[in-house]
């Protein structure tokens, strides 16, 4: 097994799917159970770990939570939940669907809690027809079901035009 | 009781309380005192927020002429009595004025939900939720949606509407940890429009403490312009359960039950009461429900009582309570049905002291003295 865990002073490389890379100390690594996984399966943190679903710039975001949660000790639970949130605060649809994928495959399970939490809550207070734009999904309702289902749940839409 | 009093309440964290006194069940005897958080549970905090008191849920009672009862079993509630009306503005919003009449507050614990069964079909159903997302990772977040934010989220495609309105989904989040326990409540409501009650109009609210949102619940099909009054509504495992009372409309004695699933968010009618009853005590525990007391269609004050068992759809008459209750209030403690007040057809309304209980195991009554 590789020791190189214990010692937080190393670095690997991770490489993105347009070919940046970044720098990152092991145990902000250790944040993700994939890159966990592949250290403690031998790999050599000499070698460049390419991640190829995963863009530079959704990367750079990863690690910015990573770097955040693995300095942070557990008694700063507030802290990191309003690091959390502003982390979060601006951010777009795009750029969260893919926060979730990058999440989901390098299996950060707080990340992709907090930002599958943020698409869901993306729905809440907003009108459908902004829901579909967002998400990109088609209206596959007659004018006539449509009505007919917004009737049935008519109190929710007070306020909404 | 040490005296009588129209306005009271009773509480199933082990005490009886009635204004500034409570009963202790298990030692036998009434203080005349508050105990603070003696309404049980989260209710007190809950009640505390609304109406800014410190004392606990017994000072809004007496504070605010509520009578009622707090109950418990994952059931606490707050009945209301007394003039004025409640206002309740932007209901789809976290900004809600509560003016004045709080009438029922129905607390709902962990026990509310019932457990999930032990898989969920996931395979056909959920294709392309999300266009830009594997179907999985569109599920987790759709998990996470809110339970009043499902109505937009059915609106906006028939997949999105089959996923979120389905049982399978409901209990796919209970299983994931991501329903939230309500407060289900019901207030008189300021409607727009003409309608043809000549009354404050009685719906069912629901909020949700941990994310702060308010909701209402349907109306029933029949009751389109209300609940019905005198009636009695309880809870049980995810589920409503509305009976008797009189049409909000035509003020006709009713012997209705109609039960709402919050799986499906949906009123079913089910098996009338075996007769007209209203102004009764009611209260639930696994599954079946507790009635007694009340007066039936002629105002003849009432000492019987039956069970409703929910999932069987099936009422069953029990034995008769000593004395005649109307107006009483009920609350299942333990393996007890205690019902406590009320006055008999002779008294109009001169509420009296006793209490009695009715044993779930040994199937008779008896005072609250003897207990």
């Amino acid at each position: 097994m590789a020791s190189s865990i214990e010692n937080n002073n190393e670095k690997l490389t991770l490489k993105s799917s347009d070919g940046e890379e970044f720098l990152v100390e092991k145990h902000v690594a250790l944040q993700s159970t994939l890159l966990q996984n592949m250290l403690d399966s031998d790999c050599s943190s000499a070698d460049v770990i390419p991640l190829p679903k995963i863009d530079a710039r959704t990367l750079a975001l990863v690690l910015g939570y990573c770097k955040k949660h693995a300095d942070a000790s557990s008694s700063k639970q507030g802290e990191l939940n309003s690091f959390d949130s502003e982390f979060l605060k601006d951010m777009d649809m795009g750029a969260l669907f893919n926060l979730v994928l990058a999440a989901n495959f390098m299996e950060i399970k707080g990340l992709l809690d907090i930002a599958a939490q943020k698409i869901a809550d993306t729905i809440k207070d907003k009108p459908h027809q902004e829901v579909r734009e967002i998400f990109h999904v088609e209206n596959d309702y007659t004018p006539e079901e449509e009505a007919a289902v917004r009737e049935e749940n008519r109190w929710a839409f007070e306020g909404f035009p | 009781m040490p005296s009588c009093r129209s306005f009271f309440a009773a509480d199933a964290q082990g005490r009886f309380m009635k204004s500034a006194e409570s009963f202790r069940l298990g030692a036998g005897d009434w203080r005349n005192r508050l105990e603070r958080g003696v309404g049980g549970g989260g209710a007190t905090l809950v009640v505390d927020q609304w109406f800014g008191t410190t004392c606990g849920a017994a000072s809004v009672v007496v504070g605010r002429s509520i009578s009622g009862s707090f109950g418990g079993g994952g059931l606490v509630y707050v009945q209301g009595s007394g003039g004025g009306r409640s206002v309740m503005s932007g209901v789809s919003s976290s900004k809600i004025l509560i003016h004045s009449n709080l009438f029922k507050i129905i607390l709902n614990s962990s026990s509310f939900f019932p457990n999930p069964p032990p898989e969920m079909a996931m395979s056909t159903e959920f294709t392309k939720l999300f266009p830009n997302l594997p179907e999985e990772l569109a599920l987790e977040c759709l998990t996470r949606l809110n339970y009043v934010a499902r109505r937009i989220g059915a609106l906006v495609c028939r997949r999105w509407s089959e996923l979120l309105l389905s049982r399978d989904f409901f209990y796919h989040q209970k299983r994931t940890g991501f329903t939230q326990k309500p407060v289900v409540m019901v207030q008189s409501i300021l409607v727009q429009g003409e309608i043809p009650v000549c009354f404050p109009s009685y719906r069912l609210t629901i909020y949700y403490p941990d994310n702060r949102i308010w909701d209402r619940v349907d109306p029933v099909p029949q009751y389109p312009y209300g609940l019905p009054l005198f009636y009695q509504v309880v809870s049980s495992k995810g589920k409503l359960v509305v009976m008797g009372g009189l049409d909000p409309t035509s003020w006709e004695p009713v012997r209705d039950v109609f039960v709402y699933e919050f799986t499906t968010g949906s009123w079913i009618r089910r098996k009338d009461m075996p007769s007209c009853r209203s102004f009764f005590a009611a209260s639930t525990i696994d599954d079946v429900v507790f009635v007694a007391g009340g007066h039936d269609v002629n105002k003849n004050v009432l000492s019987t009582a039956w069970k409703y068992d929910i999932r069987a759809d099936e009422w069953t008459e029990l034995p008769g309570m000593n004395e005649e209750r109307d107006e009483c209030a009920g609350i299942v403690v333990g393996s007890e049905f205690w019902v406590v007040s009320g006055y008999a057809t002779q008294a109009q309304g001169r509420f009296m002291k006793s209490v009695e209980s009715f044993g779930l195991g040994t199937g008779d009554w008896r005072f609250a003295q003897d207990a």
